[in-house]
């Protein structure tokens, strides 16, 4: 019994040893690598860069730092903008939260800066990802990290599993990434401005009509909704903290007003002071970025639809 | 504590399992430990009285009482509400509407096991297999052992009983087995079935028109996810019950390499099957004169199986068609023993993969119906089939590290599959090695510790 309990307690210190190693090693943004390299870029591309966006493929292809840059800074009244694009492929609602949130926290968005955050409903298509988040594996680890009624336990399990998971990530991220990633990742080094690479448009795919993809509106679950609100005022609060103004950007999405999202989340945060929230997911108001001959693939926007995309962006963002 | 303070007394022991048992069981809800308790009670004076009655009639009278007062339990918590929904309906076709007293029933969990493992009990004593015990901290302990109670395996009191009543005590080698059984339980639990989970949830319930290729998919994934939460379930239990120092049945026996649909059900939930063949199968061969017994018996046990899973249509038909599979089966097996008899290793290796081929066809063909949650849901997804497609990103999408995880795990199972368990690691193996892959699957485990995702056959 003893020998069996002396070579427990070996094992269970030897586990957390090795944890603790990862757990000190490691980045916040370990398993992205897109917003690793796009990371790594800024000091020598933009140093001084004060506006940044945050989220899935639907920011890195649709917003254009320059076009942004020109648009706000030939309007008075406005301080003078350097954006970035920290926008990177597959990442989902709550990974997008994670990354937000520790950017700010380790001033990669430095005090006195805008930072863009994107802002999309968790569906069950992204718990499909489960396995892919770092920090927020499940819509309901928000509440636990957000929450400090939690109980420890709970906490210390989700903030340890994503240390745990380095090993494998990193092995999947560096060894095993898809071709097609660190084929993005690869394009975006040689031709990207900013963190932007716009899907090109020839003049044969321009007028080409494609059908878009209606977001599947059924599958949002009313009962993350404070669970949602609840974090998007955690990392309102810590952008307060570190001085950043924090606008919540709600990007080209295909709903309808009357869907369960934004009749349970975005209607009613929009009427809270608190929070800044520019839609850009209303076909009603911008039927433009809505228009078949605009798109590259069923979600993206082509080159010509991005740069639209940003010009109306700037226009809700000059509004606020 | 149970082994440093209570290691003197077994009966001590005892007593500590019943009232872990009890908090365990009570604290998912208390109001149920009454059944549990009413069980135990029927069956342990049953079982005396059993013993001193040499008169058949009052035997058998014993032993209905028990299973009558079993089955009814049984009946009414999980039943109930299938049967009077079916008589409604089946008088509503006929053009009578009777109102509706269908209730608002908690399925108890754990109760389709325990109410087998207790009826084995008496049964055996019925038939002079055993003998009843006295003991009735060690009946109760017996009839709601915490590591088995909720899921199996479905133990025999010839086996499980005899353990209580003797002492025990600590051997480090097998203690070590159990942790590797429990280690190797939540690797198939939470790395494999819950990263499986919501896909096989998606297309299973939710999607509205998966592909005929994202369903293709979907079979042997939905097939490997079932059988890593279930079986990885039983692992945790044996390898929890090693550490108290029981040894509980085998549940799963690496069914995944089994090559004819007959030694299939002898690998996959071996507990049931066996009760199934034990008190069902083998007794109406006795009492039936019929030609093709063992056909309507095969009949009886697969409708029975899938009734014990619960009382829905399509389990009930799961347990038809399996019966067909099984039957189907055993003519050809026979029927290629009879006339076919290779002569090159390559037919023979051959045939040996189209065999198995077709044993894992049929299960997870047949594991459609099990899964469906009803016939109409079956209807669409069967109708969405003939949207051939692709594999659709929405429908199918797992991180590299789950697929990989799989083919580890069937690998490991591959190279275990004549010993105990998948992860059943030889004692040649240096220390150094062994530790090694315990920090691999721990780091794995937790690193997949995200949500909770119960176990499936929780809800059985």
């Amino acid at each position: 019994m003893r020998r069996f309990l002396f070579h427990s307690i070996l094992f269970a210190s030897l586990f957390f040893g090795v944890s603790a190693l990862i757990h000190m090693a490691k980045p916040f943004y370990f398993e992205n690598a897109m917003f690793r390299e796009k990371i790594n870029e800024i000091p020598t591309e933009c140093p001084s860069c004060n506006t940044f966006f945050i989220g899935s493929s639907l920011t890195f292809r649709h917003v254009n730092p320059m076009l942004f840059d020109s648009l706000v800074n030939s309007s008075s009244g406005h301080p003078i903008s350097e954006s970035y694009n920290l926008g990177s492929v597959q990442v989902n609602f709550l990974e997008s939260m994670y990354l937000a949130e520790h950017s700010m926290e380790e001033k990669i968005v430095p005090a006195k800066s805008t930072l863009f955050l994107e802002l999309r409903p968790h569906t069950i298509k992204d718990s499909i990802f489960t396995a892919k988040n770092t920090f927020y594996r499940d819509i309901h680890d928000l509440d636990l990290v957000a929450s400090h009624h939690q109980n420890l336990f709970d906490k210390a399990r989700v903030i340890y599993s994503s240390n745990a998971q380095y090993l494998f990530k990193y092995i999947n991220g560096g060894i095993l990434s898809t071709l097609n990633k660190n084929y993005v990742i690869e394009q975006l080094k040689q031709y990207g401005i900013r963190g932007f690479l716009p899907y090109t448009v020839s003049s044969k795919s321009r007028n080409k009509k494609i059908s878009i993809a209606y977001d599947d509106i059924d599958e949002y679950n009313p009962e993350h909704t404070s669970i949602v609100v609840k974090q998007l005022k955690h990392i309102q609060e810590i952008a307060k903290k570190h001085q950043i103004r924090l606008i919540y950007l709600v990007p080209n999405l295909f709903l309808d007003e009357s869907s369960d999202w934004k009749t349970h989340l975005i209607h009613p945060l929009q009427k809270d002071s608190s929070l800044q929230i520019i839609d850009m997911g209303q076909p009603h108001r911008y039927p433009r970025i809505f228009s078949p001959y605009q798109y590259h693939d069923k979600v993206h926007l082509h080159e010509d639809g991005a740069n639209l995309y940003t010009q109306l962006l700037v226009d809700a963002y000059l509004e606020l | 504590m149970y082994w440093f303070v209570l290691s003197k007394s077994h009966r001590r022991q005892n007593i500590f399992i019943l009232v872990a048992s009890y908090l365990f069981y009570g604290l998912w809800d208390y109001r149920f430990l009454s059944l549990i308790a009413l069980s135990t009670t029927i069956d342990y004076f049953v079982g005396l009285r059993l013993a001193k009655s040499n008169d058949k009639k009052h035997r058998k009278f014993l032993l209905s009482i028990s299973l009558i007062g079993n089955l009814s339990i049984l009946g009414f918590f999980k039943y109930y509400n299938f049967f009077v929904e079916s008589l409604a309906y089946s008088f509503g076709t006929m053009g009578i509407r009777i109102s509706d007293f269908t209730m608002d029933i908690i399925l108890p969990v754990g109760i389709s096991f325990y109410t087998l493992q207790t009826l084995s009990y008496t049964i055996d004593i019925y038939r002079d297999k055993i003998k009843p015990t006295e003991d009735f901290i060690a009946f109760s302990a017996f009839v709601s052992f915490f590591p088995q109670l909720v899921a199996g395996p479905i133990e025999r009191a010839s086996n499980l009983l005899p353990q209580f009543l003797q002492p025990r005590e600590f051997n480090y080698k097998y203690a070590v087995k159990g942790m590797e059984m429990i280690l190797w339980g939540l690797f198939m639990k939470v790395v494999i079935a819950d990263s499986l989970d919501a896909t096989q949830a998606y297309i299973f319930f939710t999607s509205k028109n998966p592909t005929l290729l994202s369903q293709l998919v979907n079979l042997p994934l939905s097939t490997t996810w079932l059988y890593c939460d279930f079986a990885g379930y039983s692992l945790i239990a044996r390898g929890t019950a090693r550490l108290l120092g029981f040894e509980l049945m085998r549940n799963f026996a690496f069914p995944f390499f089994a090559t004819s649909v007959s030694d299939f059900w002898k690998r996959w939930h071996i507990s049931l099957t066996s009760w199934l063949m034990d008190y069902v199968f083998r007794p109406y061969l006795k009492i039936t004169s019929s030609k093709n017994k063992a056909v309507y018996g095969l009949f009886l046990v697969f409708i029975l199986c899938g009734l014990w899973h619960g009382a829905r249509l399509t389990f009930l038909l799961w347990g038809g068609l399996t019966a067909i599979f099984y039957i189907i089966d055993r003519f050809v097996q026979k029927s290629i023993g009879k006339h076919f008899k290779p002569q090159h290793w390559i037919t023979s290796i051959a045939l040996s993969v189209m065999l198995w081929f077709s044993t894992q066809a049929f299960f997870m063909l047949s594991g459609y119906l099990f899964r469906s949650p009803s016939l109409e849901r079956m209807a669409v997804l069967l109708k969405s089939m003939t949207n051939v497609g692709t594999i659709s990103t929405i429908d199918w999408k797992i991180n590299t590290i789950p697929l990989i995880a799989v083919f580890f795990f069937f690998g490991f199972e591959y190279l275990h599959r004549k010993r105990n368990f998948g992860f059943d690691l030889s004692q040649n193996i240096p220390r150094v090695a062994r530790w090694g892959l315990y920090l691999l699957i721990s780091f794995m485990i937790v690193s997949y510790l995200g949500q909770t995702i119960n176990f499936v056959y929780f809800q059985f």
